[in-house]
């Protein structure tokens, strides 16, 4: 048996590193088609060795925080294995000449090899070979092609790693002419013209692009708002939960326990366990939160997003953002925690910041979104619009004021565009599958907490005195009832088990309008602040939870004063 | 010229980028000073689309004011 090694993933942005880690390690990587998927290592095991998956990079001169992490785990590994695409030679072999001057035991994977096929241009591996000195193995990842010689050549140099000596620095000049070279002769082409496709002229254009993007919207909001908020939350709340499953444990834990005890309170009350984690939280929430997590996916794997990315570049550019920035906000529609995360794909510290207190004050998560939109859409188009466009427009006020009180300069757009592909069920269903499983995994042991602790709170008649001690507030300036002190609680926890404290409460019209604003705004989750401090500090992190009371507080009671 | 001037459908090649940041990351992936590249769209002040050899990069206007480029001319003989 030979040594535990450990091995490293390395290669550009969109390559297919994860999935060729996921082949190894059979460990979760989340796998996307855009560059910046992975913003963090990942590590597994591939036999008795360690495997690391890295966010990609372009070269290794540690321009940004991507590149560093990335620098500083390929220095700790002890054989690479660089995966490269092989319709794009030119660009990915820069890195790899990198790589190759660290003197490291390595391999290079050509992957995508399916799509060079497609295309026509199958690059002539062999020369390849012959240029790099180290093996070369051609694969198609998704299709499991090309894997297990992969796994077989890396048994063999972990077995016996070669001695290569090391070369160049990685800053040295030239690297680019040997790269341009060595592609122009494997691949035999070195300046081919490249044109728009149909599709991309569609979606990158303003008329069309703005049209297909309302039409992603409404599908989206048909989908959810139809489908799923109507007939599917219908059967699993209303049916499942609320008929077979909740009335005999409800049956039973009053045979059980005493009548008016605290335990039966705690769990078959009205803020109780039964009704918060299972009716609201399984039955109402997951199928919400699984069904947008679905149609997330398809459009990570579309490719449509660096579309998108570019059709909104000068949007962003008053709030100090470029295009990129819409990627993270999309992902914060799924899960804000999980977006401030991917927030790192930006590429100066200043974006991730605005974008961090964007998304934790007017970014509401799939939950949330679904809960909210369950009260809201009776009342009517015209309130929904009028919430919408509140939303928008504290998001956009906060932004310019941001970009325009942060030190600093825009960093301006430079992305580049993956292919467009078919998204793969397999992977649309898998990724869902995994984010849905972390949504119970984080919010239902919360859900339970939060109910408990409120329950209690209330057997112990603390909420009333709260209640009191909150009058000026909630019924003195927002004109709600005292009771959504409870709400605002339970919001603190998570945001979406705030909206479900609102539900509860069976508020109507104006105040319920007031209520779903503020809530809306109010402080973003106890997981996304305890984010928030590790990627950015208790400062930030403070200051995006206080900026988000006060708006919600502020905007609220203006809402309140003038409906 | 900057980069912004440049017609979708012509070859150019890049003079200069006076941006540190962008400038490694363009020679990075192969669209680096000296190098040609396709004008593959615009928009009216917006991002302006490069591409080679089917890689397509996404400009933003701020960034592609920041590039100097040249009409690509074939070369003699
Ligand atoms: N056609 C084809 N697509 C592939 C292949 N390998 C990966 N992909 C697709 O390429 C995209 C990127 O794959 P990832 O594994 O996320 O790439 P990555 O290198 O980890 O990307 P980053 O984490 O962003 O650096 C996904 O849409 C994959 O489905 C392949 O062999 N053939
Ligand atoms: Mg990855």
């Amino acid at each position: 048996m030979a040594p535990a090694k450990r091995i490293v993933l390395a290669g550009n942005p969109n390559v297919g590193k994860s999935v060729v880690f996921h082949f190894l390690t059979r460990k979760y990587a989340e796998v996307s088609n855009y560059p910046g998927t992975t913003v963090e290592v990942s590590r597994g095991r591939w036999q008795c060795h360690e495997v690391a998956d890295t966010p990609g990079v372009y070269g290794l001169n540690c321009a940004n925080d991507e590149e560093r992490l990335a620098r500083e785990i390929i220095d700790k590994a002890e054989i690479i294995v660089n995966v490269v695409d092989a319709t794009r030679l030119r660009r990915d072999l820069f890195l790899t000449l990198q790589l190759l001057d660290l003197g490291k035991p390595m391999l290079v994977v050509v992957n995508m090899m399916d799509e060079a096929r497609r295309s026509g241009r199958v690059p002539d591996l062999a020369r390849l070979e012959a240029e790099l000195g180290v093996p070369v193995l051609p694969a198609a990842a998704v299709r499991g092609e090309g894997m297990s010689e992969l796994a077989r050549e890396l048994a063999r140099l972990c077995r016996n790693p070669p001695r290569r000596s090391g070369g160049a620095s990685p800053g040295s000049p030239g690297r680019r002419q040997r790269a341009n070279a060595i592609s122009a002769a494997v691949t035999g082409l070195s300046d081919g013209n490249t044109e728009l496709s149909a599709a991309d002229r569609w979606l990158t254009r303003p008329v069309t692009g703005l049209m297909t993007a309302a039409a992603v919207l409404a599908a989206i909001w048909w989908v959810l708002g139809g489908l799923v908020a109507g007939k599917l939350v219908g059967f699993t709340e209303g049916i499942v939960m609320n008929r077979w499953v909740i009335p005999p444990l409800t049956r039973a834990l009053n045979v059980l326990l005493p009548r008016g005890g605290l335990l039966a309170h705690v769990l078959a009350g009205e803020l109780g366990v039964l009704t918060m984690a299972l009716a609201y939280g399984l039955g109402l929430l997951l199928p919400l939160v699984f069904s947008f997590y679905l149609l997330l996916a398809v459009l990570e794997d579309s490719g449509y997003l660096p579309r998108l990315a570019v059709l909104l570049d000068n949007t962003f550019r008053p709030m100090g953002l470029n295009g990129k920035a819409v990627i993270p906000l999309i992902l914060g529609f799924g899960c804000v925690t999980m977006a401030v995360i991917s927030t790192r794909i930006m590429s100066s510290r200043r974006e991730r910041i605005i974008l961090a207190f964007l998304l934790g004050l007017a970014v509401p998560c799939s939950a949330q979104t679904g809960l909210i939109a369950m009260m809201l859409v009776p009342m009517g188009l015209g309130w929904l619009a009028l919430y919408g466009g509140i939303l928008l427009g504290i998001f956009l006020a906060a932004g310019v004021l941001l970009h325009r009180i942060m030190p600093g300069e825009p960093e301006g757009l430079f992305l580049e565009l993956p292919r467009l592909r078919l998204p793969r069920p397999g992977n649309v269903l898998r990724k869902s599958w995994a984010k849905a499983r972390a949504f119970v995994q984080d919010a239902l042991p919360l859900f339970v907490l939060g109910a408990v602790l409120v329950s209690v709170l209330d057997y112990f008649h603390v909420l009333e005195q709260l209640e009191q001690v909150m009058a000026p507030i909630t019924a003195g300036w927002l004109k709600l009832p005292p009771q959504v002190v409870c709400a605002f609680i339970m919001g603190i926890i998570r945001r979406d088990f705030g909206a479900a404290g609102l539900l509860a409460l069976g508020l109507a019209g104006s105040q319920l309008f007031v209520a779903l604003v503020t809530i809306t705004l109010f402080v973003p989750c106890i997981a996304t602040l305890l984010v928030l401090v590790k990627e950015h500090g208790a400062a930030i992190a403070a200051a995006v939870w206080l900026v988000s009371i006060i708006t919600a507080v502020a905007v609220g009671g203006i809402l309140a004063a003038i409906l | 010229m900057n980069l912004l001037a440049a017609a979708p459908g012509k070859r150019y090649v890049i003079v200069r980028i006076r941006d540190e940041a962008v400038r490694r990351q363009a020679e990075c992936l192969g669209m680096g000073e000296g190098e040609d590249v396709y004008c593959v769209a615009r928009q009216r002040n917006g991002p302006v689309i490069l591409g080679r050899n089917g890689q397509m990069v996404a400009v933003g206007a701020e960034t592609a004011r920041k590039i100097q480029i040249t009409l690509w001319r074939p070369p003699r003989g």
